[in-house]
């Protein structure tokens, strides 16, 4: 497993003359995961390509193991999935699968727009996680679409890369699945980014879905003035 | 890294299977058209240019912008070579069909392949191959090939009463290239080929440098 290191500075990004987000900065070292949390349409999927090196962005910058994305990409194990809207509906669903590793994922030999949703998104996902190593992996919405028991072996396998060293970025509106896994978390608002590093409020108790879910509507609302850390701090001893 | 990008297209075709059927038939036909009346060579070599056309249209960035190629994307193989296989891939059928309308001239004549071979048939195959798959790089599949039936259909009317230059029309209708030995008239050959080329050389420059957002993010 490669130790990879994510570090996003001062990050701009715009389609047009439409900014999506400005000022966006964090770090996920190895073995360590961020969930992005924000509303619709606030840039969490426009964040993760431009990481994935997709998209070019207007300012700032991106280093993975101190390399350009693209760079990177060459060097380092990743998966990036964006969700199964993005797989082509008239592939065969078993060959698909098997252009991750070029081993079989499934055997079922319909076309991808035969399958369920939840289908879909789970064969996506078990495609690009099986690349082996892997050493970030950059996931879009993954619980979308999933039933408890994919839910569940999702969760299992990012905590067990993520315990083995792989650089994890997952952006969900599913705070729950989030708040067990993440270390850190960035909110991203129209105007406003936060990042809440799980550790630094270790003191007053554990991260909880509930939690996470008050310090955005807090942040949401337009509380600006306070910072993340005040708000979640504030929100504990409340409790 | 090139076999890796070719067994991504086979799963992930960039030409849809209707095209190729569509090839297949066309070719069966030409094929039989040819044994019958070897003098038919240069229209149904016509008949594959004009549904080639449509074949290379296959639009690389905005299936990419879909995320359909996204395992390669993120896999740090070379833009410029995803690009070129993408091309490769969608033009292949037509020059398979191509060949095999060449191969039964061949065989019907004793091994002499004269319209499909000439000067002229091989520039019109590169200009048809190339120039539609660069000018739909950035646009919705089939876009180059319906803007060309658009010009076409207006050169065809402006030639009527205008002088039209040889350059321009080669360009504007590399078809009539086929089975012309274009050697001793090279600046009517050259136009279409330099426009087939540098659109091709500016496609690939683009993608390689271009954002790929997905459509519905931005």
């Amino acid at each position: 497993m490669i130790a990879v290191a994510v570090s996003v500075r001062a990050l701009a990004v715009s389609y047009g003359r439409r900014l999506v987000f400005d000022r966006v900065s964090f770090e996920v070292g190895a073995g360590q995961c961020l969930g992005v949390i924000g509303q619709n349409g606030a840039g969490k999927t426009t964040l993760l390509r431009t990481i994935a090196g997709c998209i070019v962005p207007a300012q700032g910058e991106i280093r993975i193991s101190g390399l350009t994305p693209r760079d990177a990409l060459k060097r380092v194990g990743v998966a990036y999935f964006a969700g199964e809207s993005t797989l082509p509906a008239f592939v065969r669903a078993s060959a698909w699968g098997r252009l991750g590793t070029g081993e079989p994922v499934t055997l079922d030999r319909r076309p991808l727009r035969a399958l369920s949703r939840g289908g879909r998104q789970l064969l996506g996902l078990r495609t690009v996680l099986g690349r082996h190593p892997l050493g970030l992996i950059l996931l879009d919405e993954p619980w979308e679409a999933l039933d408890p028991d994919s839910a569940r072996w999702l969760s299992t396998t990012l905590e067990s890369k993520r315990d083995r060293g792989a650089a994890v970025i997952v952006s969900s509106h599913r705070l729950h699945d989030l708040a067990g896994l993440c270390d850190a978390y960035l909110f991203l608002l129209p105007h406003r980014t936060e990042l809440l590093k799980a550790h630094e409020v270790s003191a007053v108790g554990p991260v909880t879905p509930a939690l996470l879910e008050n310090v955005f509507e807090k942040l949401r609302d337009g509380s600006a003035c306070e910072s993340t850390q005040a708000i979640m701090t504030a929100e504990m001893v409340r409790r | 890294m090139v076999q890796e990008l070719v067994r991504f297209f086979r799963v992930v075709p960039p030409v849809p299977s209707l095209m190729v059927v569509t090839f297949f038939v066309v070719t069966i036909v030409s094929v039989v058209a040819v044994a019958i009346d070897r003098s038919l060579v240069a229209g149904m070599l016509n008949a594959v240019l004009v549904v080639q056309v449509f074949a290379v249209s296959s639009g690389f960035v905005g299936h990419a912008r879909r995320g359909h190629y996204d395992l390669l994307l993120t896999r740090g193989d070379d833009r410029v070579a995803v690009a070129l296989v993408h091309w490769a891939l969608s033009a292949a059928p037509g020059l398979a069909s191509w060949l095999s309308v060449a191969a039964a001239e061949a065989l019907t004549s004793l091994g002499h392949a004269g319209v499909a071979v000439a000067s002229g048939s091989i520039v019109a195959v590169v200009v048809v191959s190339t120039a539609p798959w660069a000018f739909t790089a950035f646009l919705p599949r089939f876009a180059a090939a319906i803007g060309w039936l658009a010009v076409f259909a207006v050169g065809v009317g402006v030639q009527s009463s205008l002088p039209v230059a040889l350059p321009l029309v080669n360009l504007v209708y590399p078809l009539a290239m086929v089975g012309v030995d274009v050697r001793a008239h090279a600046g009517a050959a050259a136009l279409p080929l330099a426009v087939a080329l540098v659109s091709m050389g500016a496609a690939l420059f683009a993608i390689r440098r271009v954002s790929i957002p997905l459509e519905g993010a931005q």
